[in-house]
């Protein structure tokens, strides 16, 4: 399938779901599309279906990670002082990389938060638009008002899942933040797609994680992710990896290559995907696998401040199962992640949404924005 | 989503010429442009297949 071919109706309705939903885009919106080579195709689509509606997108082409000429180039195009109720709607996609987030903070520095909305697109293409937006906002947001209401009551877990996970965890909610993807706009921060997923960083986690969905790596990864028929079995005990397998021998042997980087087996994070869309883990390496309802833990760098946290890492490993039943300190009945009911109440401000200086950190579940 | 708009008739066409543009302007900035490979492996004296990225917040 060529690249314009994959523009059917099922993108263009996940175009629209980002333009209604996720941006709630107003006619005197400024849209700006910055998007990497690697993600030509979806920025074009998206501009289409900007011009349909009679927006005039600015166009910004930027290089992944490091561009000497990308704050000029976005700095152009950005209104050098905010006019009326005009809000700068900021659009930026990347397949692999999340790039220039301080550029963009300081160039939108002298708006009021409510004036400008970026948003963020990893694994920019066909299955974000397709799946990754299916669900809304608010749906979501609902789903994760109901994990976030328990967990941070709780002062313990225990998770067992379908594949075998059989994990035991305790919590520590006051110094250890949530992160919460919702993919709701909140003035000053950034949204990140796809979304849904509630995470955290586990005091102490011990006992088996059987990844049977995908594993998700913050590296270039040109290899087959999913897990459905070589599962990677990994014992934790006090938070870190003791031991894992796979019966996969490139799998297993890749995976051995990740964590033999420092601090990489650490568990820096216990996650809860809530993106009731994603039921099928997709080939390539991406944030949609991490959705899926079920529990996954992320190796090596956490989701955390540095200091908080107490270790950095450059690597970020998540391995997903699919589904989960949590029990929370001493309840008899779990709490089913693949049947959760949507909470009637307002989603919980979260402390790292208060901290001014981490404008992006409600949506940050790899701690790889910064 | 039933309520969506329909994928306009005819628009691959106008597509190819927004990619085309899009392409030039790349074309025009980005290959004056220093830096912006991902260049980091995660282990050089192995298998190419796997390359790591780094993020912002360890480049800087």
């Amino acid at each position: 399938m060529s690249l314009d071919s994959e523009l059917d109706q099922q993108v263009w309705d996940g175009i629209q779901s980002l333009m209604d939903d996720y941006a709630q885009m107003r006619p005197s919106d400024k849209i700006v599309i910055a998007y990497t080579s690697d993600s030509r195709t979806p920025a074009a689509w998206v501009a289409l279906a900007c011009e349909q509606r009679a927006f005039v997108p600015s166009m910004v082409p930027m290089r992944p990670l490091r561009d000497a000429g990308f704050r000029a180039r976005l700095a152009e195009v950005i209104p050098e002082y905010p006019s009326g109720d005009d809000r700068i709607m900021l659009l930026v996609f990347e397949r692999e990389t999340m790039s220039h987030n301080r550029i963009i903070k300081s160039i939108l520095a002298k708006y009021h938060p409510d004036q400008y909305q970026v948003i963020r697109a990893i694994n920019s293409g066909r299955n974000l638009f397709v799946t990754g937006l299916l669900m809304k906002p608010d749906e979501l947001s609902a789903l994760n008002t109901t994990l976030l209401e328990k967990c941070r009551q709780a002062h313990s877990l225990r998770i067992e899942a379908k594949g075998g996970t059989r994990l035991e965890a305790e919590l520590d909610n006051q110094k250890f933040q949530y992160k919460s993807s919702r993919g709701v706009g909140v003035p000053g921060k950034f949204v990140v797609i796809p979304a849904g997923e509630v995470a955290t960083f586990p005091k102490s986690i011990s006992g088996t994680l059987v990844a049977d969905f995908a594993i998700n790596v913050n590296i270039l990864l040109d290899k087959d992710v999913r897990l459905a028929t070589r599962p990677v079995t990994v014992e934790i005990e006090s938070g870190k990896l003791i031991d894992f397998d796979c019966p996969d021998r490139e799998m297993r042997d890749f995976l051995a290559k990740c964590f033999e980087r420092k601090n990489a087996t650490i568990v820096g994070e216990l996650g809860f995907g809530t993106n009731k869309a994603v039921t099928e883990a997709v080939f390539e390496n991406s944030h949609l696998n991490k959705r899926i309802p079920g529990v996954h833990l992320g190796f090596g760098q956490h989701n955390q401040t540095d200091e908080v946290a107490g270790y950095i890492c450059d690597i970020h490993i998540d391995l997903c199962a699919k589904g989960g039943l949590i029990w929370f300190d001493d309840a008899k009945d779990p709490l089913d992640l693949e049947q959760l009911t949507p909470s009637q109440n307002q989603h919980p401000q979260l402390v790292s949404g208060e901290d001014v200086v981490s404008d992006d950190a409600e949506d940050d579940c790899c701690g790889i924005l910064r | 989503m039933a309520s969506r708009p329909k994928l306009p008739e005819g628009i691959m066409v106008r597509l190819r010429s927004v990619i085309k543009d899009l392409e030039a302007a790349e074309e025009q900035h980005l290959d004056r442009t220093p830096g912006g490979e991902i260049e980091f492996k995660i282990n050089e004296a192995e298998a190419l297949w796997y390359v790591a990225y780094k993020t912002d917040a360890a480049a800087s």
